[in-house]
């Protein structure tokens, strides 16, 4: 009897320690490849490249379209740490929401949309560029993270031709 | 009146106060007189779970060793403990590269995400 279970134990023992290997190697191959791979300049763009199947004439398209973006990018991201320090600096003495406050707020919120509408466009933009397939996949991907709202299931995210 | 032990109530012992034109009633109260409840230890209900529980462990080994020769007894032979291990390898290396390959998609998923969205890019430069 305790043999039999030995063997049993042993054998589970071997299967876990192949999920732990097969599992971690994979992931530290993933984060080799996306920190230091050195041949793309976009390791960012590997999901996109991986999940749609890009041919490399989409890639180069979809890169330079990635690369355009950056720059609107940036400079959104400065003005939403800017936006957040000065709401941090307003709320952090008042005990009641302030007129300053209160601005400082609208104007986040606006940024917040602005932020939206860029990316919207840089989705739909983006997919032009990929087969209806592709851009299918790639919009019911991104978009619900972008209007921070879930698709309807069946929802069509293609409107494009 | 003999004061009726426990371990002293033998049928001769008992016989012996019985009287033949005994009605039943006269019977019980003899019985009652002479055999007050018992007064146990303090430890006769933790004896009698001890004895339970061996009994239960005696039973559940009992059933394990029946199971194990019915069931897993080809476990015992080479080919099946090859197998068995080699199965559960399989099984194993299976759902690592299945879970590795969602938690990667995850990752650079995220990667590509942070990377369009200037509210997550802000979030995650702002200190804390």
């Amino acid at each position: 009897m305790i043999k039999a279970l030995i063997i049993l134990l042993a054998a589970l023992g071997a299967g876990g320690i192949a999920f732990f290997g097969i599992r971690d190697s994979g992931l530290a191959t993933t984060s080799l490849r996306f920190g230091h791979d050195g041949k793309s300049r976009l390791p960012e763009l590997e999901w996109l490249r991986t999940k749609l199947d890009l041919n490399s004439e989409q890639l180069a398209r979809v890169t330079e379209i990635h690369e355009a973006y950056r720059p609107t990018c940036e400079k959104l991201c400065m003005k939403v740490m800017a936006s957040h320090t000065k709401i941090k600096a307003l709320a952090r003495p008042e005990t009641t929401v302030s007129p300053e406050l209160e601005e400082a707020l609208k104007e986040h919120a606006l940024l917040h949309v602005e932020c939206q509408k860029a990316m919207l466009n840089h989705l739909h933009k983006t997919a032009s560029v990929l087969t209806r397939q592709q851009a299918q996949t790639y919009l019911e991907a991104l978009l619900p993270q972008i209007i921070e709202l879930p698709l309807e299931p069946g929802e069509d995210a293609h409107d494009h031709p | 009146m003999p004061q009726c032990e426990f371990n002293l109530l033998t049928p001769y012992t008992f016989s012996e106060l019985i009287e033949p034109e005994m009605t039943d009633s006269e019977l019980t109260e003899l019985v009652r007189r002479n055999c007050p409840p018992p007064e146990f230890p303090t430890s006769f209900d933790r004896g009698v779970w001890q004895s339970i529980a061996v009994r239960e462990n005696r039973k559940f080994s009992l059933v394990m060793n029946r199971f194990i020769a019915e069931h897993l007894q080809w476990l015992l032979k080479p080919v099946g403990a090859t197998a068995i291990i080699a199965g559960t390898i399989l099984v194993g290396a299976s759902l690592g590269s299945l879970t590795s390959a969602r938690q990667s998609e995850t990752v650079l998923k995220a990667a590509y995400t942070a990377s369009i969205n200037p509210i997550l890019s802000a979030h995650s430069s702002s200190p804390q």
